[in-house]
């Protein structure tokens, strides 16, 4: 009981249904006081949210030294030393960025998980034409949650590799501000349950886009997720103002912009999106609970409202949305693959820049997403060519990893493989944009499962590849043990093969006309066969993440022990012990050269502070058997 | 392996003020998509009922309240610590009287004058002061904070961060008002 | 000790100035509202000056690029 209640996950479930009743009881006291009926549901679960959201962090832990310095106690730095079983901090407010960084990770994986779950419950009902097992709501309420919880999820992957990883490869003690970083994870947690809590209240048949008018009436369910969304989004600004500032100020000695890992680089601009992007999405949202709460018509023609006002802000963030999935996505594959191939990356400075290109022209192509609602021909014609635009920074990095490939000696392990599925993916997502890009092939295109496909490839290609590129790469320096080879290449094939065959489906039926977002479809279309195709493909994805979760749990507890530097990477984070103990870097490296003079004569990335004697002192990040390789 | 880490090569100050101003550039942001809409939907028509003179004064007290907070700073950054006290002190009762005449007055008059939450003009009348009033009480509570803190002798010359942050935030809650004053109360 | 009196002396003169042209600014800015039949671009040049007086003196961001100023 005390082991139980030691663990702030569980004391902060606890306080929230604390904190949601006295949420609820204040609401119907002061609608009573107003004279006005003690019970209506949406604006009763509004107030009763925020204040579970709110008691869920208190119980967590997460206001303590918040409030130590607003009652005048000294804070201090966060601890470093724990007490009790180490497995019970990742269940706790912890402000180490490792531990931060598997918690996001883990919750992620969970998101997706049950996402994909949504996602099944779909192409079940998509396998054949007809309804069989589904209602056309529940049908929309499973892809709007398939939609908002995978972007949760992909926003969590994201900040996971993030936080684990930016300490350890700038030579950073840790994060800039870990109190708020661990703030920043645990806002996630209830935002979630709320996200899920939509299906008790009717759901969501929006979408994930909720838009108005649809989205200003109707179940309450829809208040629930954009109040889920809305703390997503205050989690993703937390982290991204800890990324910006630990990549600017925290940097080791020697380490300027230009010598950073290149996945520092594309978080780095990933989180200037997330910065700025996302308080569009949470003010449009914003705006859409206080037309359904308070009657302000923003969105409503007969108020003097504007429904396409919605679109423009909403998309200005869930456009660059996108990059802040793909961006850090790419950096993981520019940064494995020099490891793999055994070669400096191709253009080292362009690639980094073009991160911060994508970032830029990022904001300036949200409208391609509204080329059916009737702006002016300028309007579109602008915005088609600004997202052509977007082509050239992707292709820079596309060129730069072909040019790394050229003549290496690939090693053709799991990450590796991952990679070049990333290749084939977001090669299709990115062959299949430029036609969505053009107005008029859009206009036939919009809305068909045309746009669901190239949509899942660039996120496949652009996220989830590489993700689980990293996930596999990254495994022993978090755990200290090997994953299982064969099980991670059975898991490539099978999710390789399943993708493509899925989203092959939908380019087909979306070419001929399928509408997406509809749980059933004319037999006399003739898509029965395709679509059975496709779903079987989705069930195959789903299987070979089954094989993936079963891989990272038994090699968590019986994998073989990790070599120090099982991929002999050049890079920061392999200098240290895996699993990393207690600060990361407290004395910072010395960076003298640069991260990917893979197979370059007497190249050295880093020379180690000489801290007392230390045997780590005298390594070089070159391996001795290196040197040798000439380079081309 | 240490547990302890000194934070002493990294410029604690620096990396405070970087991250703050990330803050508070993040968060001007909204009141720019509120801005963006209410000239996105009305254009720059206003309607001519609202109190012209209870606009000008609490941009005045706002004003005001940013000298005072000023001031308050550059007294503890010189070691003047009853100066600190006095112009927090002052600006807080500025910042008070602010949302009193906001909240207390101009939301209490305006649906007489035909402006109402729930359609036209109203909606950015009232989105936009009450948004802005919330961070203004934001404000207040933090200054409350940091006062209470100055008394029991918190800061000192060398020692302040905690004051330059809750000004800096309420300089910032003063530049929006510089923004939403003319776009509310004087376009047309 | 003086030369932080002197430091002192010389912020609050800085305070005064700045409050000075704020309070120049919104007299300005209330007469273009009054007396110009299309305000919008005057306003919002006032506006912007009267920001850049907070944001530069008042919120002194130069020490984002500068260590010297302020520094504590």
């Amino acid at each position: 009981m005390r082991l139980l209640w030691s663990l702030g996950l569980i004391r902060g479930l606890v306080w929230g249904i604390v904190g949601t009743a006295i949420g609820i009881g204040f609401t119907m006291l002061v609608r009573m006081a107003l004279g006005k009926p003690a019970w209506e549901t949406a604006p009763v679960t509004f107030v009763a949210a925020v204040f579970g959201t709110l008691a869920f962090l208190a119980g967590v832990g997460a206001f303590a030294d918040w409030w130590r310095w607003a009652s005048g106690e000294e804070a201090g730095d966060p601890p470093h030393h724990h007490e009790g079983p180490e497995w019970v901090r990742y269940f706790n407010f912890d402000t180490d960025h490792k531990i931060i960084g598997v918690q996001y990770t883990i919750t992620s994986l969970v998101l997706m998980f049950a996402a994909g779950i949504m996602a099944l419950i779909m192409r079940l009902e998509l396998a054949q034409s007809g309804l069989q097992f589904v209602t056309p709501e529940q049908f929309n309420s499973a892809m709007g949650l398939h939609g908002i919880v995978m972007i949760g999820s992909i926003l969590l992957g994201v900040a996971g590799m993030a936080n684990y990883l930016l300490p350890l490869m700038l030579g950073a003690p840790d994060m800039a501000f870990p109190r708020l970083n661990a703030l920043s994870f645990w806002v996630a947690p209830p935002a979630a349950i709320l996200l899920f809590l939509s299906l008790a209240f009717g759901g969501f048949d929006t979408g994930w886009t909720g838009y108005p008018p649809l989205g200003a009436v109707g179940a309450t369910g829809k208040q629930f997720f954009y109040l889920g969304v809305f703390f997503l989004g205050f989690s993703s600004i937390l982290g991204a103002i800890n990324f910006i500032t630990t990549t600017l100020k925290m940097r080791a000695p020697g380490m300027s912009m230009f010598r950073m890992p290149i996945f520092v680089w594309g978080v780095f601009a990933a989180a200037w999106i997330q910065l700025t992007g996302t308080q569009f999405i949470g003010t449009s949202f914003l705006m859409v609970v206080l037309e359904r709460l308070l009657g302000m018509g923003f969105f409503d023609p007969e108020k003097g409202g504007d429904p396409v006002l919605f679109q423009h802000i909403f998309w200005f963030y869930s456009h660059p949305a996108v990059y802040i999935f793909v961006l850090p996505g790419l950096g993981v594959i520019s940064e494995l693959l020099p490891v793999f191939v055994r070669k400096p990356l191709f253009g080292y400075k362009w690639v980094a820049l073009s991160s911060m290109g994508i970032a830029t022209v990022g904001f300036l192509v949200w409208a391609h997403h509204m080329f059916t609602v009737g702006l002016p021909n300028e309007a579109n014609t602008f915005f088609m060519f600004t997202t052509m635009l977007v082509a050239v920074p992707t292709g820079v990095k596309f060129f730069s990893w072909v040019a790394t490939m050229w003549g290496g000696k690939i090693e053709f392990r799991t990450p590796m493989l991952f990679l070049l599925g990333a290749f084939v993916t977001f090669l299709l997502g990115g062959l299949t944009g430029p036609f969505l890009a053009v107005v008029p092939v859009d206009q036939y295109l919009h809305d068909t499962y045309f746009v669901v496909g190239h949509f899942h490839n660039t996120m496949f290609g652009g996220f989830v590849f590489p993700f689980l590129a990293a996930i596999y790469y990254w495994f022993p320096k978090v755990t200290g043990r090997m994953y299982s080879e064969r099980l991670g290449k059975v898991h490539f094939w099978l999710m390789l093969v399943g993708f493509v065959a899925q989203t092959g489906s939908m380019f087909q039926t979306g070419l001929f006309g399928m509408r997406r977002r509809i749980a059933d479809y004319d037999p006399s279309l003739g898509f029965d066969t395709i679509h059975l195709i496709g779903s079987i493909g989705g069930y195959l994805v789903f299987f070979s993440m089954l094989i993936f979760a079963y891989n990272m749990i038994r090699s968590l507890v019986a994998g073989e022990k990790a070599p120090a530097n099982p991929w002999n990477s050049r890079s920061l984070e392999w200098l240290l012990p895996s699993p990393v103990k207690g600060v990361s870097w407290p004395t910072p490296p010395v960076v003298v050269g640069h991260p990917y003079d893979y197979g370059v004569p007497n190249a050295t990335f880093v020379r180690l502070a000489p801290a007392g004697g230390s045997d780590r002192s005298s390594q070089t990040t070159t391996p001795a058997h290196e040197t040798k390789e000439a380079n081309r | 392996m240490s547990t302890h880490v000194s934070h002493a090569t990294y410029d604690r100050l620096a990396i405070n003020r970087l991250g703050l101003w990330l803050f508070i550039f993040s968060d001007a942001l909204i009141f720019a998509i509120l801005l963006i809409t209410r000239f996105a939907l009305f254009g720059t028509s206003r309607p001519e009922e609202l109190n012209q003179a209870l606009g000008l004064g609490l941009t005045v007290i706002l004003l005001v309240s940013s000298l005072t907070a000023y001031r308050a700073e550059a007294a503890i950054a010189t070691g003047d610590r009853s100066g600190l006290l006095r112009n927090l002190l002052l600006t807080i009762i500025f910042g008070t009287l602010f949302l009193v005449g906001v909240v207390g007055w101009e939301w209490r008059e305006a649906p007489h004058l035909g402006i109402v939450p729930q359609e036209g003009y109203g909606i950015a009348f009232f989105s936009m002061t009450g948004l802005h009033a919330f961070h203004v009480l934001t404000g207040v509570l933090l200054l409350l904070i940091v006062f209470f803190n100055a008394r029991r002798g918190a800061y000192g010359p060398d020692n302040y961060w905690g004051v330059e942050a809750a000004v800096k935030y309420w300089h910032f809650v003063d530049v929006v008002w510089v923004f939403f004053y003319p776009a509310l109360y004087l376009v047309r | 000790m003086n030369t932080l009196e002197q430091l002192r002396a010389k912020k609050m003169r800085v305070g005064w100035l700045v409050g000075a042209g704020l309070a120049v600014t919104t007299v300005v800015e209330y007469y273009i509202a009054v007396g110009l039949a299309r305000p919008l671009v005057p306003l919002a040049i006032v506006a912007l000056i009267k920001a850049w007086l907070i944001v530069v003196y008042f919120m002194h961001i130069k020490q984002l690029w500068t260590s010297e100023e302020g520094g504590h």
